[in-house]
């Protein structure tokens, strides 16, 4: 049997077994599933009857999410430039380098639970009718 | 981002440059002004209705969604850690990937 | 601060504040000079109070643009003549030709950029470009909070982008 053949047949396994996860789909996704992306509430706001008070509320969480998103990012980014330094001596001091990656994953956590509080803001606002349509216009996309 | 600063700069450096001429000597006078006292029924009947014009209209505005919330939630939807290359390991691309495996006859030579 | 000292900051600051006034009234000169006025009179008569916490030109920013709401806020009044100045005179008809700032046509596109921005967006820009003040300072001049005076920035930037990009299309 050629041999190039026969790599591939023996890596085939592997990349059915592969540990690294691709980009989870709506359906694999283990928490995304059950959050609602703002921008399909926004869309189908009408559809749905979102009342002025939603409304209000939706529009007035997207606008602290962003502040503190800007935030962030502007901090970030001091800190990502001074990593970006560091990486590129020789060699490389590594207590620095996890010191600014601590940072640097700290203001990324913050990032995620805006987003997060954002996204569970905007689904205890719905009622249950309103979610149910929701995710019926997203299985149906 | 930073590219449009020095544009936005230069270009309200020349406002700020003819305007300058613009400015009237610094002084403070002091306007004497008195409400027509005939008039402060009216005055005060024109104020309630105006409150209450302000009010009706407040209450009958529709809160919509700018394109700017809409751009704000997309901004978060897709930005990626900076550190999320830590997640991917070296040669991942092919463990993602389907392997196309070659018409056996088409090959030279055979197996 | 006694009130020689004050007035020769007020006075210092005068180009600057002049130019601040503008941007709340809309460039209309008239509405400026008076806004400026009643705020160097509110000043020097003690009714706002400069207590140090901020920068004086901060401070003093902040005060006009108050006081322009204010003045907005009753205009109507005034055009319906229901004030009455000293001496009988009534209130200005309309902006006369000395009250209209001349521009070149470059400067007049950005204006034109300006106007296309919301307010607070339009405040903070001009806050920033204008009068080299930076986001934070901004956002103590119009009493919000630094994460969202840096919103109204960058939304801010990005239609005066696109409105002077429109500009350059003419």
């Amino acid at each position: 049997m050629k041999a190039s053949l026969l790599l591939i047949l023996l890596l085939s396994p592997f990349a059915l077994f592969a540990q690294q996860p691709a980009p989870p789909q709506p359906d694999n996704d283990p928490m995304g599933r059950y959050l609602i992306p703002p921008e399909l509430v926004m869309s189908q706001s009408e559809q749905i009857g979102l009342t002025e008070k939603q409304r209000a509320t939706i529009k007035a969480e997207v606008q602290k999410m962003q502040a503190k998103f800007l935030d962030a990012q502007w901090d970030m980014q001091e800190q990502t430039s001074k990593m970006t330094q560091l990486l590129q001596q020789t060699p490389i001091d590594e207590a620095k380098v996890l010191e600014l990656a601590d940072k640097i994953m700290s203001y990324e956590r913050d990032i995620k639970r805006v987003h997060l509080a954002l996204l569970v803001r905007i689904k205890n606002s719905l009622t249950a009718e309103q979610i149910a349509r929701l995710e019926a216009v997203r299985r149906g996309k | 981002m930073i590219d449009d600063e020095g544009e936005f700069r230069a270009r309200f450096e020349e406002l700020r440059e003819e305007e300058s001429r613009f400015a009237p000597r610094f002084c403070v006078a002091r306007p004497r002004r008195r409400l027509a006292p005939r008039r402060l029924a009216a005055v005060a009947a024109a104020l309630i209705l105006l409150v209450l014009v302000v009010v009706i209209s407040v209450r009958s505005r529709r809160t919509t969604f700018s394109a700017s919330d809409r751009a704000a939630v997309r901004s978060i939807a897709a930005w990626h850690p900076p550190t999320e290359f830590l997640l991917r390991t070296p040669g991942s691309e092919i463990l993602l990937t389907t392997p196309v495996i070659p018409d056996v006859h088409s090959m030279k030579g055979g197996l | 601060m006694n009130r020689a000292e004050l007035e020769q900051q007020l006075e210092e600051l005068h180009p600057a504040s002049f130019a601040w006034a503008l941007g709340c009234c809309g460039r209309d000169r008239g509405n400026a000079e008076e806004v400026l006025q009643e705020t160097y009179l509110k000043i020097l008569d003690g009714k706002a109070r400069f207590d140090g916490r901020s920068a004086l030109k901060t401070w003093l920013f902040a005060v006009i643009r108050r006081t322009a709401a204010a003045h907005r806020r009753f205009g109507w009044l005034r055009a319906l003549r229901f004030v009455a100045h000293d001496g009988g005179d009534v209130a200005d008809d309309g902006e006369s030709a000395e009250q209209r700032l001349v521009h070149s046509e470059r400067t007049a596109a950005l204006l034109r950029g300006i106007r296309s921005l919301a307010p607070r967006q339009r405040e903070v820009i001009e806050l920033v470009f204008y009068h080299d003040m930076t986001i934070e300072q901004s956002a103590e001049v119009i009493g919000v909070s630094l994460g969202t005076a840096r919103v109204h920035y960058q939304r801010g930037k990005e239609r005066l982008r696109a409105a002077l990009l429109r500009e350059g299309s003419r």
